[in-house]
């Protein structure tokens, strides 16, 4: 049959094509996606457009320029900002805050430093076992 | 569900997508499972045929070049596939020697067809596709419906493209000289009654 002479029987065609064709289960395509194993995932890795060190210098150079700015602006930029207010009682005990807060840190892991040096010296001197021992008799409870 | 191209899933899946090939899978579902509906018969081998297919053609996604249509080459393998499992003979071009088909006119066949209302042209034409062959049923099914061209229905089929024009001018024949007699059957009753 040439192209012409389906062209001709246009009738037939869309007879056919209203019939329409068989459709298989409504899973059918979760079954099939179901047996395939899955691929490795291709992870892309963008390319770095600059270095590590590059970035870094950028970040210092743009942290300078913003302290120097700061330090300049600063007589101007004071007399903005309420002298009462809580954001210059920040600004004004900043240093107060982080020095405390280092120092609370530095406390903390002083103390469980300590701890932990006498709990392991405990350890060596006594034994495990005399340890675990002497702690089931307190609480009242046979040592396996 | 309006889809892209074949090509641009193809892509997608030859690139690590498995999502892509559901799209693929959803495109393509119907008539690969006519295909093999068609040549095994029972619904449930076909369904389990037709996801073999889809598996072959997954793993072999990668050697599909683009040189011919994704659809004919999905076809070919679905069709190998369901001959290999019944091990029925491919298709055969019949002669065309039946003096009933050849002796009528298509054009009046076509006028009385026209005359009727739609709903009796579909009964018209499930009975005269019931009475095909498994094997017109899906060169026409494939010619009309998925649009091939000759082509490439002859490599779905394994036939020479002459033939496949053949065995397509013989089925239209057959389908008109089917739905004429219905017609004139369905007339004798009235007039009986």
């Amino acid at each position: 049959m040439s192209k012409q002479d389906k062209m001709d029987d246009l009738f037939l065609e869309a007879l056919i094509k209203s019939d329409g064709i068989k459709s298989p289960s409504f899973n059918f395509t979760a079954k099939i996606m179901a047996k395939i194993p899955s691929r490795e995932i291709v992870v892309e890795e963008s390319s770095r457009i600059i270095g590590k060190n590059i970035t870094l210098l950028i970040f210092i150079i743009i942290g300078i320029a913003n302290m120097a700015l700061i330090y300049f602006i600063w007589p101007y930029l004071s007399v903005w900002i309420p002298e009462n207010s809580f954001l210059m009682f920040i600004i004004n005990n900043i240093e107060v805050f982080i020095r405390s807060y280092v120092m609370t840190i530095i406390q903390r892991s002083a103390t469980i430093s300590l701890l932990l040096v006498i709990g392991l010296g405990s350890i060596t001197i006594i034994g495990k076992e005399e340890i675990v021992e002497t702690y089931h008799r307190y609480t009242g409870r046979a040592a396996s | 569900m309006n889809f892209r191209e074949d090509n641009y899933y193809i892509e997608r899946v030859k690139n690590g997508d498995v999502a892509a090939f559901a799209t693929l899978v959803d495109k393509h579902k119907d008539m690969v499972f006519t295909i093999c509906v068609k040549i095994v018969r029972k619904s449930e081998d076909a369904e389990e045929l037709a996801q073999d297919v889809f598996m072959k053609v997954y793993d072999k996604i990668d050697t599909f070049r683009g040189d011919a249509r994704f659809s004919t080459w999905l076809y070919r393998i679905a069709y190998n596939a369901a001959i290999s499992k019944t091990r029925k003979r491919r298709l055969e071009v019949e002669a065309l020697d039946d003096y009933t088909i050849n002796n009528y006119s298509v054009d009046d066949v076509k006028e009385e067809l026209q005359s009727i209302d739609k709903e009796e042209q579909q009964v018209l034409l499930k009975k005269a596709m019931d009475k095909l062959s498994d094997d017109d049923y899906l060169v026409i099914k494939l010619f009309y419906l998925e649009d091939l061209p000759v082509k490439d229905i002859s490599e779905i089929t394994g036939l020479s493209q002459a033939n496949v024009k053949v065995k397509l001018h013989r089925i239209r024949k057959k389908m008109y000289c089917s739905m004429k007699e219905n017609m004139k059957q369905t007339d004798d009753n009235l007039v009986n009654l």
